[in-house]
């Protein structure tokens, strides 16, 4: 086994020093990312805008008191209630804060179309790519259904849903759900850069 | 699994780019590594510098963003709104208001936000190791000091 030269030497522990740094940043900001996510989930409320809420005495008025997440904050309660202005401002912080789906978009073009391709999926992803984020909606086709299911309209074959769809929408909101925050894009492109840093480290 | 066959366009569809990206990357550098037993060094610099640029893009962008919704949601959006309940008042003839405040629970934001730095400064890690690794003459040097312990293996063993 030769020994390698000092200059070659010097290099590869620079390169890997460098490589280490990356891994070790991204695994951090992968867990951090991660923490985010969870948060997100156990930080909610549970009324009707996903805030917890308490009602107190002030000044000899009964008032709210709101416990809300910024993206609850803005998307479901303050772009509602306030006006002109100030509501718009909500609205670009909730569309800065929960419209990161629209970043997968691009890779819908990848993906080719077969036969066997859900047309579910396609309806799903052409909505949620050509509509403005926002509170979590449905693709129109599975709302129809489930409005005509809830109005017990779904008698007729072919027009209830079947639980094969119910798992689906179910599916596809948690999936939307995940994705729609900038931690998850964080998560993926930290874990992947880790990955590649790690192959280069191997080298 | 009844939904597996289902969902897998959708998954595949939409997250896994960037991963698939950067396996393709290594994968691609390694068989580039056995088959002519020298590093073509440059060209997997070069290749190197477009994730690398792309992850601190979008880190950057994210994390501006991300501030920018911070910075509305704590100086620039009032935050005690009055909501008109459905509580409809008999003797002033009016339906009742609730003054409310919303206070926001910032733990998930500031979790968003350090993960952004991080990922921002493994960025500009991987930025500085690839204009300081990029040398002229590093090509020739690594080859020569090749040997099957330190690296590569070569492509007859």
């Amino acid at each position: 086994m030769a020994a390698p030269l000092p200059i070659a030497d010097r290099l590869q522990g620079k390169r890997r020093f460098y490589m280490i740094g990356v891994i070790v940043m991204s695994i951090a900001g992968a867990c951090s990312a991660l923490a985010s996510i969870t948060l997100q989930y156990t930080e909610k409320g549970d009324n009707q805008y996903g805030c917890r809420s308490e009602r107190l005495m002030m000044g000899g008025k009964m008032n709210s008191n709101m416990y809300c997440t910024r993206e609850t904050a803005a998307c479901n309660f303050l772009s509602k209630y306030l006006r002109g202005h100030d509501r718009s401002n909500a609205t670009v912080a909730c569309n800065e804060a929960v419209g990161w789906h629209l970043a997968y978009c691009p890779t819908a073009l990848l993906m080719p179309s077969h036969p066997g391709r859900s047309k579910m999926a396609a309806d799903y992803f052409d909505h949620q790519c050509t509509n403005r984020p926002g509170p979590l909606r449905r693709p129109s086709s599975f709302t129809t259904h489930h409005a005509r299911y809830q109005n017990g309209q779904g008698g007729r074959s072919g027009t209830d849903l079947t639980e094969f769809q119910t798992s689906h929408i179910t599916l596809f909101t948690h999936y939307h759900e995940l994705i729609r925050r900038p931690s998850f894009l964080h998560l993926s492109t930290a874990s992947t850069m880790a990955l590649g840093a790690l192959c280069d480290l191997d080298m | 699994m009844t939904l597996l066959p289902s969902c897998c366009p959708a998954v595949l569809l939409a997250a896994r780019c960037w991963l698939l990206l950067g396996i393709l990357l290594s994968i691609a550098t390694h068989l580039s590594c056995r088959a002519t037993n020298m590093i073509e060094y440059a060209k997997i610099l070069r290749l190197a510098l477009v994730p690398a640029i792309l992850f601190f893009l979008l880190s950057l962008v994210s994390v501006a963003l991300t501030t920018h919704y911070w910075i509305i949601g704590d100086w620039i959006v009032p935050r005690g709104v009055t909501v008109t309940t459905s509580d409809f008042d008999q003797r002033t003839q009016r339906y009742l208001t609730d003054d409310t405040i919303v206070y926001f629970t910032t733990r998930d934001a500031d979790a968003t936000i350090v993960s952004g730095c991080l990922n921002l400064t493994a960025g500009v890690i991987a930025l500085i190791a690839w204009s300081t690794l990029r040398k002229p003459g590093m090509d020739s040097q690594l080859a020569a000091v090749r040997t099957p312990a330190h690296g590569c293996p070569p492509a007859n063993s």
